[in-house]
């Protein structure tokens, strides 16, 4: 008796159940997009901060001191030691394989341009954009383009493969009136040496001192230099997570940490714990993080996150208490059905749970809507805002039916009880 | 009728009486509705405060990612250093609401008791705010004039066996000035700056023989709002041995992210506006709907479609205005409270905001009252009137 | 001979295949006062929905003091209610949210200038001086229906239409109304009752019988 009371009930003014069910429906659209976007692009907002540049730098341990100033080098007898470039693929294989984004490895060498002009100068390998045949990512490739993203190259990229192109910084472009195209002739410093011709395939501009060096691939400065399969640095972007009370600690001393705190940290994407795991992986090297990308990020990312949440929070309580009031409005005016259906000797109890039933399955129906047209959303905001695929967190389903069915059910409790309180007469005569 | 002022009512009076007694009787319904606008309206107004003000506050989060700024001897002078002065008046050039940082260096060699180093001569206070990320185990030193402190790179320390508290004897070795530091703080930045030794510039001046010369600048400049490229033109202008530009590494992304969270922020506001207003439009119908056959009884004593619009339009829009009144208000104070929170400053209101804010607003308000009073004018009199 | 206030001639409404109103030719003096019975079903409402101008007939002619109603726009009928008619229901519908003086005043609001003191003459009229300022739901029955025929005399109407007016109304009450009426016919309204209750038709000039949407007879009481 009581469903089909509840079926009755629904089918009555359908109108304005169907434009309540739409209200919800909408506002758990927005509830739903919402959150996978918080979940899935937490993700693709850290990547976008990856634009600043490689957060860890990988050296050899033991590396001589750096002794250069404005391209004068104080300690020829530097440099002495090296990475291994086979043991790369390793870095992905730590446990934070996943947040690693990519690596760039790089060996320098002093060499002399013997035409056009003369000058000393740097010339630094490294990978353009080479497969790097880690197993289980068969897409992972070591390039300079990952890792330092707004590196700007106004032609074309030297192919790795290839032995004959490189790129030619900015000001030492300007000063030396290269272009796209030319070709440069360069030999070891000193007298004597073999002089080798590279064509330039791009001029490159950075805002920093690459625009006083010469890039090229990898294997054409080992070779120069003598040093094949060695490398002198890599440069690493990896997804972090802002540094905290424990993280600080373990960086003080890894040591004072018991083993519960060491496995937290250590599972934790600190940027410490993914150098800490790098070391681990690669022999005899340093891997230190670059405060100046990791500390902004942090700052940044964290700003970023709690702006969200609170926007989020603001839209849940929008939405919220705009439901709520429609499903007041929705109730106070059935009151005269309240009032005959007290008459007729209904008891209290069960008028609630008619009214509650009914406003759960609007939630219930909304809820499900809106998670259908929020699952849509997020891929339009995804697509538009982001410019990636925001994945469907399964998670977001039950949630939000759950959230709008008590939302709706919130909304409906208060008016319930007022008005059932009320004397059937008073009700149907419209006294009050 | 002149002299019989009790008697008459002005008709204004009369609709304004309407008005208000129809209002006071339903004052749960119209409490609740103005306070779910005044909700809606509220947290549309802070996030869109929120949203014309975030392009300045992120720009001043992102300077804690350091200099974006670079001024160094022009490559055509052939020269290594700049003129300490000249610097400074270049760097004065930049708006000092817009410096987060400056800072000039001086570089050389020196030696400390267990081999050379690279001496770096900078302004410890304005290197502080320009480089934020500095990891410093001990304390920054925060006086220019400390002639007896440095800091010292991680793995210079590591190197020379240094800690924090040590005293370093360092001699230049060009000029041979010799003088004993004590170290303040070790530094790390996972860059070239852990294998330097740190002293206030004109102390450097000393150690390297280069009283009042810099090698360069490095400046962090909020981007938002300023032109950086126009002030590097400008300063390469005005001091023709200088370079000035800006590092691309630090001002290539500022943009993309906050059009980003701009983007988003725009897009919940205005689903939040929908939501809004399909939920005051449905309280006004379910209002409407309980009015029928007064309604009814208006237009059969002679009410014109006219008078039915006006009044309950004129309801509508009470409740409609006050609500985006207060919600504006409110929304203001609610931004505040978000600014505070985010980003531990105020929100700057901007002007533009306002028209951008309450147009949409009352545009939505007099949307979600069109439908009720559609459906009030369409009331067909005999209808609702012959019921038993 | 007074003159004709009102008249009909081949009135018809026809909805689809029904037909509650046929060919009805009618003609009503000023001063005298009419009843219109019949079973359910037989036009009743109809046929005073047509007069009271709430809505128009498919065939025919409705003169209402002088005006062919048929040939108006909308916003004209309206105006010919509010200025030519009187209207009283069964059910005494009033404005819940305003007092008897402020219903009323309703009626002069829509109608030109509102004028407080012929508002509680009106009152007066019907005996609910001590009640102006309280609200319906402070009324019994019978002031309300009072209340209503205030209204229906404030603006001078030609006519006054009314719907079963003691239909919802207990003995004591109903007899405040006839006399009421009485009152009002004696003052020389001109009045359309619509009623099934005979005794009341008793006291009317005239009775007009409809049946199946003509009319059946109509005689002189």
């Amino acid at each position: 008796m009581f469903f089909r009371m509840l079926k009755q009930s629904l089918f009555r003014g359908r109108r304005r159940k169907a434009l309540a069910v739409a209200t919800i429906a909408l506002s758990a659209t927005l509830i739903t997009a919402l959150m996978n976007i918080a979940i899935g692009v937490g993700d693709r907002m850290s990547r976008e901060m990856k634009s600043y540049g490689a957060n860890i730098n990988v050296v050899p341990k033991g590396e001589a001191l750096h002794l250069e100033i404005g391209g004068v080098d104080y300690n020829p007898l530097k440099g002495l030691v090296f990475l291994n470039e086979a043991d790369l693929p390793r870095i992905k294989e730590i446990f934070w394989h996943n947040n690693i984004i990519g690596f760039a490895p790089f060996l320098e060498k002093s060499v002399e341009i013997a035409r056009p002009g003369k000058k000393h100068v740097r010339l630094i390998g490294t990978n353009f954009n080479r497969p790097a045949h880690i197993t289980g990512d068969e897409d992972f490739r070591s390039s300079v383009k990952t890792v330092f993203p707004y590196w700007q190259v106004k032609g074309a990229w030297p192919r790795d493969e290839e032995a004959s192109g490189l790129l030619a910084g900015a000001a030492l472009a300007r000063e030396l009136n290269l272009k796209a195209g030319d070709a440069i002739t360069v030999k070891p410093p000193g007298r004597g040496g073999l002089e080798q011709v590279f064509t330039v395939t791009g001029i490159l501009a950075t805002g920093g001192r690459e625009e006083d060096v010469l890039v090229a691939p990898l294997h054409v400065v080992q070779l120069l230099a003598g040093l094949e399969g060695k490398v002198k640095s890599v440069s690493v972007s990896a997804l972090t997570v802002p540094e905290d009370r424990l993280s600080r600690r373990a960086r003080a001393d890894a040591d004072s940490l018991d083993s519960m705190e060491y496995d937290r940290w250590y599972c934790t994407a600190y940027v410490g714990s993914i150098t800490h795991q790098i070391e681990e992986a690669i022999p005899n090297a340093t891997a230190r993080p670059i405060w100046q990308v990791a500390a902004g990020e942090g700052a940044v990312v964290n700003k970023i996150q709690l702006l969200m949440a609170v926007v989020t929070l603001a839209a849940f309580i929008a939405s919220g208490l705009g439901i709520s009031s429609l499903m007041v409005t929705t109730i106070m005016e059935r009151a005269k059905e309240i009032g005959l259906m007290k008459a007729l000797g209904a008891a209290d109890w069960e008028i609630y749970l008619l009214f509650l039933s009914e406003a759960a399955l609007l939630g219930a129906a909304g809820g499900m809507l809106g998670c259908v047209a929020g699952a849509g959303l997020s891929r339009v905001i995804g697509l538009s805002i982001f410019g990636t695929i925001v994945p469907i967190s399964p998670i977001v389903i039950p949630v939000n039916i759950v959230v709008s069915v008590l939302i709706a059910l919130s909304g409906s409790l208060l008016p319930s009880r007022l008005i059932t309180k009320l004397y059937p007469a008073e009700v149907l005569h419209g006294r009050r | 009728m002149v002299g019989d002022k009790g008697r008459a009512m002005t008709k204004r009076a009369m609709f304004l009486r309407i008005l208000f007694k129809s209002l006071s009787v339903r004052k749960n319904r119209v409490f609740i509705t103005f306070f779910s606008i005044m909700t809606g309206a509220s947290i549309i107004t802070a996030l869109s405060c929120v949203y014309f003000d975030i392009s300045a506050k992120m720009s001043r989060e992102l300077r804690a990612y350091g200099a974006n700024f670079f001024l160094g001897p022009a490559s055509a002078s052939g020269s290594r250093t700049l003129d300490a002065r000249t610097v400074e008046e270049a760097i004065r050039m930049v708006p000092s609401e817009k410096l987060a940082g400056a800072s000039p260096y001086v570089y050389g060699m020196v030696r400390l008791d267990l081999g050379n180093a690279v001496l770096a001569g900078v302004d410890f206070r304005g290197l502080r705010r320009l480089s934020p990320y500095w990891q410093v185990e001990g304390k920054w030193i925060s006086v220019d004039f400390d002639d007896e402190a440095c800091l010292i790179g991680k793995s210079l320390a590591k190197n020379m066996e240094l800690k924090v508290g040590d005293r370093v004897n360092v001699i230049g070795t060009e000029t041979g000035f010799q003088k004993s530091l004590t170290i303040k703080g070790v530094a790390e930045t996972g860059q070239a700056e852990d294998e330097q030794i740190f002293v206030n510039l004109s102390l450097a001046g000393k150690f390297l023989g280069m009283e009042g010369k810099v090698n360069h600048a490095m400046l962090s400049i909020v981007a938002e709002g300023t032109d950086i490229d126009g002030l590097a033109v400008q300063m390469g202008r005005k001091f023709p041995g200088l370079e000035a530009r800006a590092i691309r590494k630090i001002s290539h992304s500022e943009g993309k992210i906050l059009e980003k969270i701009k983007g988003l922020m725009a897009i919940i506001a205005v689903i939040i506006l929908v939501i809004t207003t399909l939920c005051v439009m449905t309280t006004l119908i379910a209002v409407v709907s309980e009015r029928t056959r007064e309604i009814g009884l208006m237009k059969a004593i002679g009410a014109g479609d006219r008078d039915i619009v006006l009044q309950f339009l004129a309801e509508a829009l009470i409740i409609g205005m006050s609500g985006v009144a207060a919600g504006l208000l409110s929304g203001f104070l609610l931004a505040q409270v978000l600014g505070r929170a985010v980003f531990g400053s105020a929100i700057a209101f901007r002007m533009i905001a306002l028209p951008m804010i309450m147009a949409p607003l009352v545009a939505a308000s007099l949307l979600a009252a069109a439908l009720p009073v559609r459906m009030a004018v369409k009331i067909v009199p005999a209808q609702v009137l012959k019921e038993e | 001979m007074r003159k004709i206030v009102l008249e009909t001639k081949g009135l018809t409404k026809r909805f689809g295949n029904v037909t509650p109103l046929d060919q009805i030719d009618m003609q009503v003096r000023e001063g005298e006062w009419v009843s219109i019975m019949g079973p359910s079903g037989s036009g009743k409402t109809t046929m005073l929905n047509i007069l009271s101008c709430l809505d128009t007939s498919t065939e025919g002619d409705y003169i209402l003091d002088g005006v062919n109603t048929a040939t108006l726009t909308e916003k004209a009928r309206v105006a010919v209610r509010r200025e030519k008619i009187g209207l009283i229901f069964q059910q005494f519908h009033l404005v819940p949210y305003l007092t008897a003086l402020e219903n009323v005043m309703l009626a002069q609001y829509y109608h030109s200038t509102i004028d407080k003191d012929d508002a509680r003459e009106a009152l007066a009229l019907v005996g609910l001086s001590p009640r102006t300022s309280h609200l319906p739901s402070q009324l019994s029955g019978g002031e309300q229906q009072r209340v209503c025929i205030a209204r229906a005399l404030i603006n001078e109407p030609a006519i006054i239409l009314a719907d079963e007016p003691t239909g919802n109304l207990d003995e004591a009450n109903e007899e405040v109304i006839i006399a009421l009426f009485k009152e009002l016919h004696r003052a020389g309204r001109t009045i359309i009752l619509v009623t099934h209750n005979p005794e009341l038709a008793e006291f009317s000039d005239r009775v007009i019988n409809l049946h199946h949407g003509r009319i059946q007879k109509d005689v002189q009481v």
